[in-house]
């Protein structure tokens, strides 16, 4: 039943806290008292016997400090001190304090939005099969954006992948997304693999094979990247 | 004061439960009775019985009540409680089988080697 003794005592000295140092007070000056009385009755003076009993005893501050310590619960009350005199200064200083929190406001809410934006662009799996291994890998040609691949060199990158499970090229396509109920049309771009490419884009390998590279490479052959795709495929009039 | 011996680190505690386990006592009679059951010969300074009292009340090791003393003074009471008295007889069991050791090693002699 200890815990309940050291519950009990944080417990008074968390919500009585006056109390408890009125007893411990009381409870020193008894000592000091019960000293002094001691020295009168072996013939000292009372005056004196109460100042020989207060030297013996000591600073009875740095005494109770050291009660309060072991009576456990410094700690937090030295929290609820901080919270209490944090709760003083935002009541003294209202425009400052409302500077700050606006300000540590608006930093929070930009930290928040930046992390969901990078975990959503980054590092959250795209949402098919094998998603987490999923890349994608795109040329550019320095100055001209993305540059184009034929299949040719497809073929050979596809030849040379050794860390990839599966890789495929895929070209750029657009449409016009209309739906019933006033909303207006739209024209949206999307890449998707070419039909003579479709065998291999209808297996889950297909979804973990695509690389993307966002920084540019000289020349596809001389890349030390296991497989690129175009951004812009070249498709070629038939399949090889 | 020559005959008296600061106590060792550790040993307040033990001294205070088995004071109070002679009977209830009131922090100054703490003192007073340590003093009476070692022939003076331990010396303990008045500051440093409080926190330890305070220690081992949130232990549970003691119990305070206020009551009065003998000369009409409103005072403190410590007496054991049940846990108190368990950790009294581990720490004197311990204490006991301690020094038994330490008087055998400092009573050796060559011959008995």
């Amino acid at each position: 039943m200890r815990w309940l003794s050291s519950l009990r005592s944080y417990a008074e000295r968390i919500f009585s806290p006056s109390a408890v140092t009125d007893d411990m007070d009381e409870e020193l000056a008894a000592h000091v008292a019960l000293r002094a009385d001691d020295l009168e009755r072996r013939g000292m003076a009372r005056a004196e016997a109460e100042r020989r009993a207060r030297v013996e005893f000591g600073a009875r501050e740095r005494v109770r400090e050291e009660c309060q310590e072991a009576s456990g619960g410094t700690d937090l009350l030295a929290v609820l001190h901080d919270v209490r005199f944090g709760l003083r200064m935002i009541q003294s200083h209202r425009w400052f304090s409302a500077a700050v929190i606006v300000t540590l406001a608006l930093g929070i809410g930009l930290n928040a939005m930046v992390f969901t934006i990078v975990d959503a662009a980054l590092l959250k799996p795209v949402p098919v099969p094998g998603g987490a291994r999923l890349v994608a890998i795109t040329s550019r040609a320095s100055g001209n954006g993305d540059d184009r691949l034929s299949y040719p060199d497809l073929l050979d990158y596809r030849a040379q992948a050794h860390s990839l499970s599966a890789l495929e090229g895929a070209a750029d396509q657009e449409g016009v997304l209309s739906e019933p109920g006033g909303i207006l049309p739209r024209r949206i771009t999307w890449r998707a693999p070419p039909p003579v490419f479709s065998p291999c884009c209808r297996s889950t390998q297909f979804w973990a094979a695509i690389f993307l590279l966002l920084t540019p490479i000289p020349a596809p052959r001389q890349s030390s990247c296991s497989a690129i795709t175009s951004g812009r495929l070249a498709t070629p009039a038939r399949p090889p | 004061m020559g005959d008296q011996a600061q106590i060792l680190p550790g040993t307040l505690d033990v001294l205070i439960l088995k004071a109070v386990s002679l009977g209830p006592l009131h922090g100054y009679g703490v003192l007073l009775r340590i003093a009476q059951i070692s022939d003076s010969a331990l010396l303990i300074e008045q500051g440093a019985l409080y926190p330890a009292l305070f220690r081992l009340v949130r232990q549970g090791l003691l119990k305070a009540t206020w009551g009065t003393s003998e000369n009409n003074r409103r005072a403190k009471f410590y007496e054991l409680t049940a846990a108190g008295r368990k950790q009294l007889r581990s720490e004197v069991e311990g204490w006991n089988r301690l020094a038994a050791a330490m008087a055998a090693a400092l009573s050796a002699r060559q011959e008995e080697l």
